[in-house]
């Protein structure tokens, strides 16, 4: 299909959609670190590390580049062996900030949508 | 002999038989960017794309759909990219198809690894779609497409 000539943005609704998405996601990862500092194995830090990753790499691909930043210093840190806590602590503050900037940026009608969808 | 963007270029004499790119893979796990990539290279690049949620899936559909190249994550969860590529190579059907890897580990040494591998190119993450279906299209312009003459 060849590109539109209109000038609307072609990655609106996926942005929106992403948006509408990122508290999931913060809860992801909020979950993830609740349990490695339980005291369970490294997986949990490896899927942490996965998906900081992941978010990283979505966020910037939309164009959420502070988001994106957050994601990348937290895939960082969970990319070393049995990192202190209070290194993760305030990147976990500085993501949750700029989750839910990008959240509360969400249409109204976007997030009812998501909710409709989920339950 | 390397691009601006440190990727692996070979023109040949070859190059006047070149098949246009037209049908590409995408391997990603993560189902937003693989959403970006549809849209990318379909709606916006106007090229025939597939998309596989991960590198075992892509095992399955590379051969299959025999594509004129394959845009490869490198971290995925299970099977990573790197193993990805070294399977498919493994498989007769697969030795020549053409592999640009997307990532966000773009460091030299990174970039290094991946050409060693055989891969034609690297994008970095985050890419910008509106230019990705372009960067391959100049990627796939470069290298020596002796197969496309035969079909």
């Amino acid at each position: 299909m060849p590109p539109s000539t209109c000038q609307e943005d072609p990655l609106a609704e996926l942005r929106a959609r992403f948006a509408a998405r990122t508290q999931e996601r913060l809860a992801a990862i909020l979950d993830l670190v609740a349990g490695w500092r339980a005291g369970t194995a490294n997986a949990q830090l490896d899927e942490l590390r996965r998906e900081a990753h992941q978010l990283a790499g979505s966020a910037g691909t939309f164009g959420f580049a502070a988001l994106a930043e957050a994601a990348a210093s937290l895939e960082a840190v969970a990319e070393q062996d049995d990192p202190p806590f209070d290194t993760i602590q305030p990147l976990l503050t500085v993501l949750t900030a700029q989750a839910n900037r990008l959240v509360a940026a969400v249409p109204a009608s976007r997030r009812r949508e998501r909710d409709r969808v989920a339950t | 002999m390397q691009d601006k963007l440190g990727n692996g270029c070979k023109p040949t004499a070859q190059d006047g038989q070149r098949r246009p790119l037209s049908r590409v893979v995408a391997v990603e796990d993560d189902p937003d960017i693989r959403a970006v990539v549809d849209l990318a290279l379909g709606h916006v690049g106007g090229l025939a794309v597939t998309c596989c949620d991960g590198g075992r899936v892509a095992l399955e559909v590379v051969p299959a759909i025999d594509p004129d190249l394959v845009l490869l994550d490198v971290m995925m969860p299970g099977m990573d990219g790197l193993e990805t590529l070294t399977r498919l190579r493994l498989d007769p059907r697969n030795r020549l198809v053409r592999v640009v890897f997307m990532t966000a580990r773009v460091q030299p040494h990174h970039r290094a690894d991946y050409l060693a591998r055989g891969a034609l190119g690297v994008i970095a993450k985050p890419f910008d779609p509106l230019t990705l279906a372009q960067q391959l299209r100049q990627l796939h312009a470069t290298v020596d497409l002796s197969r496309g003459s035969t079909g």
